[in-house]
């Protein structure tokens, strides 16, 4: 990929094959030598374009073909129901959007063919889809090619939609042609584009419909007759609506004049617009019709703008506040200094609460000039009045009203200075609260409370100390307010005398203000857990200790959380602790219920289930641990209503073992249901991430998940499921090793891979069938999971494995120790963390036998001796990743050969259970094998010295952009979407060399092959790039030949015509030495060239090419916005 | 608990019969409303606010359905207009498909009613406009039936709106502020709300009256696929997960910049070629205003470390993270949002505005329109949020414009 042809470029390039296909078709078809039939094919299917930009590069495609490329897209069209001609759809539609915006020749040609296809065509359905793609086309040719299709009614909707589009006298005059002649609602589609296209012509024709039997016909009528706004239409627009007496009825004929005023006005005919609104006014001056007063008191408005004030100012007169209202919202908007004068004027002659309205409209409007007079309505004696103006004030000064309104505040009623308060609230912070605590002394007890209440809303932490002192005021009122204050303004060290509070009060509502005020001042408190250590030290001391006990859960912490668990234990307040329990916030409780739900006593069960549900749901623990928790409750659970709930909360648990456990419910009557909810949001993938489950055995739950879905929204999801389907990965994915009744697909052990390997076939028959024997006498299957009685060897899988993805559940008893074999060598170990004499403190997880590399779990994170643990063991080549419990417990680590230290991990092997002399257990054992083939070399590669350079497995040895390139069965596949755009390198650098890699190309593909680059910038310029692009692609018909695939990019053209086929695999080989060059295209020698010859007068595309001169550098895949894949990559340096 | 009470206080609603002063009688204690569209969604507005008088629906089935759900006072009708026409009536609630929101909205107003509005509050700018103009002109209450701007924790994010405002107000996160709406902050785009490309015509459903469903919207064969609970995925009445939530998600972010009376002035795609009939899924959607803010939508969840409001000098990240040290703690001490009217029945009485009305409804359902109409395009739009037009793009202003088909008309 090289900038000349890149997305900032591509415009340019476009629009060159564009006007080469408008002027010189044929010039262009001299270069491809497909058929027409083979071009549309081919630019068909790669529709829909994945971006706007492609499909605007396919869309100039088409239009390159001219008007009989155009046409044969067209042919291609279907009644709906036919047939699939999506792709179809999809290219005229880009068609259509494209040549809109290109120029006006591209416009032009899409406009004629796409006109010539209407002609074409017969079917009801296409022609109202190309009708419709002509929309943002249509000129007078459409209008010529559209009109005669007015006499089919089927058509007359569409044609005339797209007439309206079109909107030129043309257009007006076929309507005025066609309408003479429908009837019924043809007509009615005709008229009301008249109407919308203001039509003037249209005038009388449509008057003489104003009066018609046929309501629809009426409202249509009257409905243009208002857009076109005639003065001709007065007398019957005003007749129509006092036959509907001005009400609202089903012609609208009310509406409709009230459109016609406005449109009177919008015409400049304000006189006739203002006659109408009068009119109109003077008949609806009943609370019914009030609306519609409205609405022309509101158009009259408009239309006369600052000369409409009087009658603004007038409305304040009326006696319906609603109307008032809407009065002043129109008045709101004529802001100006000398409105402000009127309208002050005005409200000093009305009465309270139209002052107190003038005031609102003139806080909303926010003209500076109004200050002053609501400043000194303030001091009005009406309370409607000083409310209105507080408000009015606060909104358009905020925090500058405060000293107008603590003011007010010192002087307030009682109920008025609660409501000055809540003002306060949104007009006061932090920093201005001093004059209010100044104040406290000078204010009422109401005044005093709602301060109060304003100092602890904005933690005045600053006056914590008076709010303390009127915790014991003897006004009630205050008390109260003090109290609520107390979570806002308690520091940590409040927390004694927040206790000695929380001792003393009585009532239940400020109790629990001050169990509030308890909790900020304990969350205050440092370290993290002081708070909660105070708590606990006071609550053995309190004579109310459910009190403190019910903070607790909001406090949090490990010294919390035993303290509740502690209570609920004892005798005293358990139904206060198990609250606490169950109302605990974080992950960390979960547990705890559940062993109250499974092992406790009757009473509690179903809060505690309920409670453990919300928590599990939310917790912030991983997943695995969420997903273990959830099947230890299901083992517990005796109702259906509990399994629907926690089939449920799976269905939010992402994994594959969730999976599995959901999806065993699939055939249970009762919950199928649920369990294809919960599957189906588990298998299918976050909107826009990767995470969709694959495989076998999900692909087959999904089938089920279709025929068991119902309710809701289950189209969408059985759609959604399909969808999921078809695009879902392919291949086995997980399969079970163990199936959960018997010991199929496992055997015994017979000594090590080493020691086997020097037995004959008969020996180790011999020997196998012994261990076989004795396996099955010390491994068995118990309850699904297969068990182990503490003697004997191994158990091992029959099949061997390479690379793999493996999960499954463990669970020891105390002092226990296993492990997983991977590949028949010893271990991912697993053992009591109690066992502090061999290390086993570190926990579970680590490749116990590693020596040079690491041994140890990276962090701890086993579940209690007894509890079931889950292991995702992921092996590719020599690397085990291990997560334990959902935690990362072994990162990408090297695997040592414990059986011969000196050779790496056997490339495959069997997986074994371990026996170590304690009692196990196993479960849900599932594997996925990875990778594709090894890359393999040719003998004679070999002898010859080359090496893989990709190993088919994952991007070791590549650096850069490692994430934007996905490895699958030995491919790399670079896939624009899947994230970094920008190149990937070989970790080494190469100078004299041959690369031989195969690729496959996609339509339209742009790639390249940077060599002896530096690992990042241009690499064409910066070092030499070896194009790779499906130059066959018709947006490259015009490409220079050292742009054709193969050449050295700008310097040595290649012969064009090697490539096979797109979608095909190609082999190439790159091979430089010095300057001396070639590239070798399916065997065919494209590129023979000398890079210091070829530059020596400067190269052909005349740019400069530092890179030439470069003897080494990284060799590179140059991607960029197309799919590519790469396999076989591998190398000789000379 | 004080402050929840204090938000409606300081508005001093007062009943209706106190406003009318002496002489004046309410027309009933309680408001009466009727319910156009009993699917799925208008039958969750039972619960809301209001006695039920009226349902209206075009499919036999479910106009039974809800009748057999409502009480016994009730009626049933198959023309909203019917309803429209009885003047006992005050509140009328609009929860069909979108496409015919505008239309029902403009004829409720004209008859006095107050309207209850599901969103998305209109499928194009030019219908929201008149819907605007209309509701104004009348001097009716409107409603949008979303709430993340005045209550409750908001989807993903874990969080009231209310801190988050006196935060944006405060100016600790300086100015401009960038806003990312993703699966990483808290939301789901709900692609799966897609059409399909090749529906095959099938007969109508003897319950359903096609036509009348369709209304205002072209003709196109019957495919169960284009009505009940599946019409999300059509450009002719919705816009898939982003016509269908985005007003959910994007009416906040807008409350939050204090951007209720404009818009943004470019909207710039990424997205894969449109369907010209089926809604389909987008990567991206920018956002940006006259004074540099954005609203980034991230429909591929990229940005995984996205936080939720992104300023020169402090982010926001979902659950209420910040950068910013000590954060939550100085929330309380700034000044409160100012209040809003929260109760449909005060704004109605009091006369005086909702907290999510036509006004600012209409343009947070503009920039869902915009972001549409950039996706069905596929290209940088340049608005003018005055004019309410898109600058040199007659076919973008086709799509602000799509006439309604005869005889409907607004």
């Amino acid at each position: 990929m090289n900038t000349h042809l890149s997305t900032c470029r591509r415009v340019a390039a476009v629009l060159a094959i564009f006007l080469l296909g408008i002027g010189a078709v044929r010039g262009a078809a001299a270069q491809d030598v497909r058929l027409l039939s083979t071009k549309v094919a081919d630019i068909l299917a790669q529709f829909p374009g994945d971006s706007a930009a492609k499909r605007d590069k396919l869309a100039a495609e088409v239009l390159a073909l001219g008007e009989p490329g155009v046409a044969e897209f067209a042919k291609r069209l279907v009644p709906a129901g036919t047939g699939n001609d999506t792709a179809v759809r999809f290219a005229l539609n880009a068609v259509s959007v494209y040549a809109s915006q290109a120029g006006e020749p591209q416009r032009a040609l899409a406009e004629r063919a796409l006109c010539a296809a209407l002609g074409a065509a017969s079917d009801t359905e296409v022609r109202t889809f190309l009708l419709s793609q002509l929309q943002p086309l249509g000129r007078d040719a459409t209008v010529k090619a559209a009109a005669p299709l007015l006499s089919d009614p089927a058509m007359v909707e569409p044609v005339t939609q797209l007439l309206l589009s079109v909107n030129s006298p043309a257009a007006r005059a076929a309507l005025m042609r066609a309408v003479g002649e429908a009837a019924g609602p043809a007509k009615l589609t005709m008229v009301k584009a008249l109407g919308e296209m203001k039509a003037a012509e249209a005038n009388d024709r449509i008057l003489a419909l104003a009066g018609d039997a046929d309501v629809v016909v009426r409202k249509t009528a009257l409905a243009a007759l208002a857009h076109i706004a005639s003065a001709k239409s007065y007398a019957t627009m005003v007749q129509a609506a006092e036959r509907a007496e001005f009400r609202y009825e089903p012609a609208n004929a009310t509406g409709a004049l009230i459109e016609y005023a406005k449109a009177l006005a919008a015409k400049g005919d304000r006189g006739a617009a203002e006659k109408v609104c009068r009119l109109v006014m003077t008949k609806t001056d009943d609370a019914d019709r009030l609306p519609t007063r409205v609405a022309a008191l509101g158009v009259l408005a408009n239309a006369r703008g600052q000369g409409a004030l009087p009658d603004l100012i007038a409305a304040v007169d009326h006696r319906d506040p609603e109307y008032r209202k809407a009065a002043l919202l129109f008045a709101e908007k004529l802001r100006a200094p000398a409105n402000v004068r009127q309208w002050t004027a005005k409200a000093d002659k009305v009465d309270a609460e139209r002052r107190a309205e003038i005031i609102l409209m003139l806080g909303r409007q926010g003209d500076k000039a109004s200050a002053a007079y609501l400043r000194a309505a303030l001091a009005a004696q009406e309370p409607v009045v000083v409310m209105a103006a507080a408000e009015s004030l606060a909104h358009m000064e905020h925090g500058a009203a405060n000293a107008d309104l603590l003011a007010l505040l010192k002087r307030s009623s009682d109920s008025q200075a609660r409501q000055v308060g809540d003002i306060l609230l949104w007009t006061t912070d932090e920093a201005r609260l001093e004059p209010l605590a100044a104040a406290l002394d000078t204010l009422s007890p109401s005044a005093k409370a709602a301060a109060v209440r304003v100092i602890g809303a904005k933690s005045g932490r600053r006056y914590a100390a008076r709010v303390f002192a009127l915790t014991s005021d003897s006004n009630p009122e205050v008390r109260a307010a003090a109290i609520g204050a107390l979570a806002g303004v308690a520091g940590p060290g409040d927390l004694p005398a927040l206790l000695r509070l929380l001792e003393t009060t009585n009532e239940a509502a400020l109790i629990d203000e001050v169990q509030k005020g308890v909790v900020a001042s304990a969350r205050q408190m440092t370290p993290a857990d002081a708070g909660a250590k105070a708590l606990v030290g006071a609550m053995n001391m309190s004579a109310h200790p459910e009190r403190i006990i019910e903070v607790l859960p909001q406090v949090g912490g490990p010294q919390a959380l035993a303290a509740l668990v502690e209570r609920f234990n004892g005798p005293d307040i358990k139904g206060t602790a198990f609250r606490g329990l169950v109302e605990w916030r974080g992950p960390e409780a979960s547990e705890r219920l559940l062993a109250i739900y499974t092992g406790g006593e009757a009473v509690y069960r179903d809060q505690a289930f309920n409670g453990f549900v919300r928590q599990v749901g939310s917790s912030s623990l991983p997943v695995e641990q969420r997903v273990l928790q959830v099947r230890k409750a299901l083992g517990a659970a005796t109702t259906a209503r509990e399994r629907r709930s926690l089939i449920r909360a799976l269905g939010g648990m992402k994994t594959y073992q969730a999976f599995l456990v959901a999806a065993s419910y699939l055939n249970n009557a009762e919950l199928a249901n649920d369990a294809a909810n919960a599957v189906m949001r588990i298998a299918l993938p976050t909107p826009g991430v990767r995470d969709g489950l694959g495989g076998t055995l999900v692909r087959d739950a999904l089938n089920r998940v279709l025929q068991v879905l119902t309710g809701g929204e289950s189209d969408y999801d059985k759609e959604n499921v399909r969808a999921y389907l078809k695009t879902m990965p392919q291949g086995e994915g997980f399969v079970a090793m163990f199936n959960g009744k018997d010991l199929t697909g496992w055997k015994g052990l017979v000594e090590n891979p080493l020691a086997r390997a020097t037995m004959t076939p008969q020996e180790l028959a011999t020997r196998q069938a012994a261990a076989d024997a004795k396996a099955m006498t010390t491994w068995s299957v118990r309850d699904g999971t297969i068990v182990f009685n503490g003697k004997g060897d191994n158990l091992c899988s029959v099949r061997d494995y390479g690379d793999f993805e493996m999960i499954v559940d463990w669970r020891i008893t105390r002092d226990g120790d296993s492990g997983i074999y991977l590949r028949g060598s010893p271990q991912i170990q697993i053992w009591d963390p109690a066992r502090k004499d061999v290390g086993a403190e570190v926990g579970s997880g680590g490749l116990y036998n590693n020596q040079k590399n690491p041994s140890k779990p990276l962090v701890f994170a086993d579940n209690p001796v007894g509890e079931w643990n889950t292991f995702r063991i992921l092996m590719i080549a020599d690397k085990v990743t291990v997560y334990l419990n959902g935690t990362k417990v072994v990162d990408n680590v090297t695997m040592e050969n414990y059986w011969d230290r000196k050779q790496p991990i056997f490339p495959r092997g069997a997986i074994e259970l371990q026996a170590h002399g304690t009692d196990l257990a196993f479960r849900d054992i599932y594997v996925r094998e990875l990778g594709g083939p090894t890359p393999t070399l040719t003998e004679q590669e070999k002898a010859e010295g080359f090496v893989p350079l990709f190993n088919g497995r994952n991007l070791e040895g590549w650096i850069g952009n490692v994430t934007g390139y996905r490895i699958d069965e030995g491919v790399m596949t670079f896939d624009p979407n899947a994230g970094d755009r920008s190149n990937i390198y070989t970790a080494k650098e190469y100078a004299d060399f041959t690369f031989r890699f195969e690729f496959q190309l996609t339509p339209g593909a742009n790639s390249g092959v940077g060599i002896r680059t530096p690992n990042q910038g241009d690499a064409a310029y910066v070092g030499m790039e070896i194009q790779v692009l499906d130059d066959t692609a018709p947006v490259y018909a015009k490409l220079q030949p050292y742009q054709y695939h193969g050449s050295v990019y700008g310097v040595i053209p290649a012969k064009r015509g090697a490539l096979k086929p797109v979608g095909e695999w190609n082999t190439e080989e790159i091979s430089i030495r010095g300057s001396r060059i070639t590239v070798t295209v399916n065997g065919i020698v494209t590129v023979d060239g000398d890079l210091v010859e070829a530059s020596k007068a400067g190269t052909i595309d005349k740019r400069d090419h530092p890179g030439l001169k470069r003897a080494s550098g990284y060799i590179g895949f140059l991607s960029h916005d197309t799919v590519v894949r790469f396999r076989n990559i591998r190398i000789k340096v000379w | 608990m004080a402050r929840a009470a204090a938000a409606t206080a300081g508005f001093m609603i007062v009943p209706r019969h106190v406003l009318g002063g002496q002489g004046f009688t309410p027309p009933s204690d309680q408001l009466t409303k009727a319910i156009i569209g009993v699917g799925g969604m208008g039958r969750g507005h039972y619960g809301y606010e209001g006695r039920l008088l009226a349902v209206c629906d075009v499919d036999r089935k479910h106009l039974a359905d809800a009748l057999a759900a409502a009480g016994k006072d009730v009626k049933g009708y198959s023309d909203y207009r019917e309803i429209l026409a009885r003047p006992e009536i005050d509140v009328v609630h609009i929860a069909t498909p979108p496409h015919w929101h505008a239309l029902m909205a403009v004829e409720a107003a004209r008859a006095g009613k107050d309207i209850w509005c599901e969103k998305p509050m209109t499928r194009t700018i030019g219908e929201g406009v008149r819907v605007v103009e209309e509701v104004n002109r009348h001097g009716r209450i409107f409603r949008l039936n979303t709430w993340f701007r005045f209550k409750d924790t908001f989807y993903g994010l874990g969080t009231d709106v209310k801190p988050l405002k006196k935060v944006v107000e405060s100016g600790v996160l300086g100015w401009p502020l960038t806003f990312t709406v993703s699966g990483i902050t808290g939301y789901d785009w709900k692609f799966y709300w897609s059409g399909q490309t090749d529906l095959k015509p099938q007969p109508v459903p003897p319950e359903l009256d096609y036509e009348m469903w369709l209304g205002p919207a072209p003709h196109k064969p019957y495919n169960v696929h284009r009505v009940h609970a599946n019409f999300r995925g059509y450009w002719d009445y919705d816009g898939g997960g982003l016509g269908d939530m985005g007003q959910h998600y994007l009416d906040p972010v807008q409350y939050l910049l204090g951007k209720d009376d404009t818009s943004p002035i470019r909207v710039d795609v990424d997205a894969p070629q449109q369907h010209y009939d089926a809604a389909g899924s987008w990567r991206r959607i920018e956002f940006t205003y006259a004074d540099g803010c954005k609203i980034i939508l991230d429909g591929e969840n990229k940005d995984t470390e996205a936080a939720y409001i992104t300023g020169p000098k402090g982010k926001i990240f979902r659950g209420f993270r910040s950068d910013l040290p000590k954060l939550q703690e100085s929330i309380a001490s700034r000044p409160d949002p100012e209040p809003q009217i929260a109760t449909f029945s005060d704004s109605v009485r009091s006369r005086r505005k909702f907290a999510l009305n036509e006004s600012n409804g209409h343009r947070s359902s503009t920039i869902v329109n915009l972001g549409i109409m950039a996706v069905r395009l596929g290209r940088t739009l340049h608005y003018d949020p005055v004019a309410q037009r898109c600058v040199n793009d007659e076919a973008a202003n086709r799509l602000i414009d799509q006439p309604m088909r005869a005889p409907w008309v607004l």
